[in-house]
């Protein structure tokens, strides 16, 4: 199923921002509001696993209800999980689109994987120290 | 520094969450080395520049929003979230000396293509279709030259009647400031969108006192552009290849230079591409040599082949950040941490190349 996918700053996501490898940053930016209507007609409920997929680009987030999303949109807070689904296209401006991408949702059981390994999925490698 | 030196094409990013200092020597390393500097604003507030910088809007503090604005627009931003203790000081929460309880009579308008925390507190919400906003604006454009009825009675989504009352409230305030957010700066039309909203105020200045205020998100951006213009003359995405300052959105951005695999060196000072920016520009960051100057451990540490820990602004290092107003506050340091600040090494990387290019200080 088709939504829209916008991003934005939360209050949450923010005061987590210096421990960006914590599971609390993990489980801030990783926290998808979906309309509990489209949630019903997918069958989801709270903390149900979705993938987000984009241009064969695929990430695993989790859902929850809120309804002053619109139906058909989907929310999830700035960070590398939203950011791992946009084009790098700025259209000449230097901007990517951080707002209103077109996203395919559908339904896992997979784990959401921590930051790091978003990282290394991009040839990063582990920083332990 | 034998990094930045061998490359051909350096880029040097991030610079928000640095002292105006660190920021200043950012930009000569740049000149000295041929390099592209970039910042923060590129990427997020971006498209705020040219529009301003093209329209030459004058602001003002927001001290002066505080004592005299009775009518607040937020477009495409939710303070409350992301600005938490902006309506306190300066808005909605903010008493002041010109208007008795101003909690009540001033009236906040929020623009926004989704319900948001802020508009939940709003007088009057305008819900605007997804990357619409321009053509809002230029509606509301039309309505304050007189010529509503050439409008059709829905655009994007919004009753044009609704528009018309709200710029009545806007018309007839004493002072009125815009607040303009990413919702703005980064949906569709982006830059030109700003233009929209600058064109705008100065439509509203023949009838009232108007002024825009970007709400820039990271902790010293205004900062990071203010030092760049000084220099170069250019905002932010600065390329010195050429031996003089050379900026074009869309090829010196950093996120361009970056998806098109050009720069085969990075440094990072104060940021976290690796959490801002898409993909593609994450996955060149680990394949070049990439420095990071930060005191946190973040997504970017995965990526970098060298990270430097420096002393963190405000809590063990002092200098001067500068408010989204353009208000310069000095930061001191609460205790004296082991660490240097980016600034002291980036003072060291600077010394080094100026030896080594036979560049006398």
């Amino acid at each position: 199923m088709k939504f829209l996918l916008n991003t934005g700053r939360t209050t949450s996501q923010c005061s987590n921002l210096s421990m960006k490898n914590s599971f609390e940053y993990q489980h801030v930016v990783s926290a998808c509001s979906m309309n509990p209507v489209d949630m019903m007609i997918l069958g989801l409920e709270d903390d149900n696993h979705i993938i987000l997929s984009r241009n064969g680009v695929m990430v695993i987030v989790y859902i929850t209800e809120e309804e002053e999303v619109d139906r058909g949109t989907l929310f999830l807070p700035a960070g590398p999980y939203a950011n791992f689904l946009l084009d790098f296209d700025t259209h000449g401006t230097g901007v990517p689109d951080f707002k209103w991408v077109e996203v395919s949702v559908s339904i896992t059981t997979l784990d959401i994987i921590p930051v790091w390994k978003l990282m290394a999925a991009c040839g990063g490698v582990r920083y332990e120290g | 520094m034998e990094i930045l030196l061998d490359a051909d094409r350096p880029l040097l990013f991030g610079w928000s969450n640095s002292f105006e200092e660190a920021q200043l020597l950012g930009v000569r390393i740049a000149g000295l080395i041929g390099g592209v500097i970039d910042n923060t604003a590129s990427i997020y507030e971006g498209p705020a520049v040219p529009g301003f910088e093209e329209l030459r809007h004058q602001g003002c503090t927001l001290e002066q929003v505080k004592e005299k604005s009775n009518v607040v627009v937020y477009w495409g931003c939710d303070p409350v979230m992301s600005h938490p203790r902006h309506m306190s000081r300066y808005t909605t929460y903010a008493r002041y000396l010109f208007l008795d309880n101003s909690f009540r009579k001033r009236t906040v308008i929020v623009f926004d293509a989704r319900k948001t925390s802020t508009s939940n507190l709003a007088d009057e919400f305008v819900k605007i279709d997804p990357g619409c906003d321009y053509a809002v604006l230029s509606a509301l454009r039309v309505i304050f030259l007189g010529k509503k009825d050439l409008l059709p009675a829905f655009i994007s989504g919004v009753l044009r009647e609704q528009l018309v009352h709200i710029a009545e409230l806007i018309k007839n305030s004493r002072v009125c400031a815009f607040f303009i957010g990413q919702g703005l700066s980064e949906t569709r039309g982006k830059f030109e969108n700003i233009r929209n909203v600058v064109e705008l105020a100065r439509e509203l200045n023949k009838h009232t006192e108007t002024s825009i205020f970007p709400m820039w998100e990271h902790g010293n951006i205004y900062s990071a552009k203010k030092v760049l213009n000084q220099i170069s003359g250019y905002p932010s995405s600065v390329d010195f290849a050429r031996g003089v300052g050379y900026y074009n959105p869309g090829e010196t951005t950093a996120v361009d230079v970056l998806a098109r695999n050009e720069c085969d060196a990075c440094l990072i000072v104060g940021s976290d591409p690796g959490a801002i920016l898409p993909r593609p520009c994450c996955q060149h960051l680990a394949q070049i040599p990439t420095i990071q100057i930060d005191p946190h451990i973040n997504a970017t540490t995965h990526l970098s082949k060298i990270q430097i820990p420096t002393a963190q602004s405000g809590i063990d290092a002092e200098g001067v950040y500068y408010r989204m107003d353009g208000t310069p506050v000095p930061i001191k340091k609460l205790y004296q941490s082991g660490y240097p600040s980016d600034a002291e090494v980036l003072k060291r990387i600077y010394i080094k190349i100026m030896d080594s290019k036979g560049v006398k200080p």
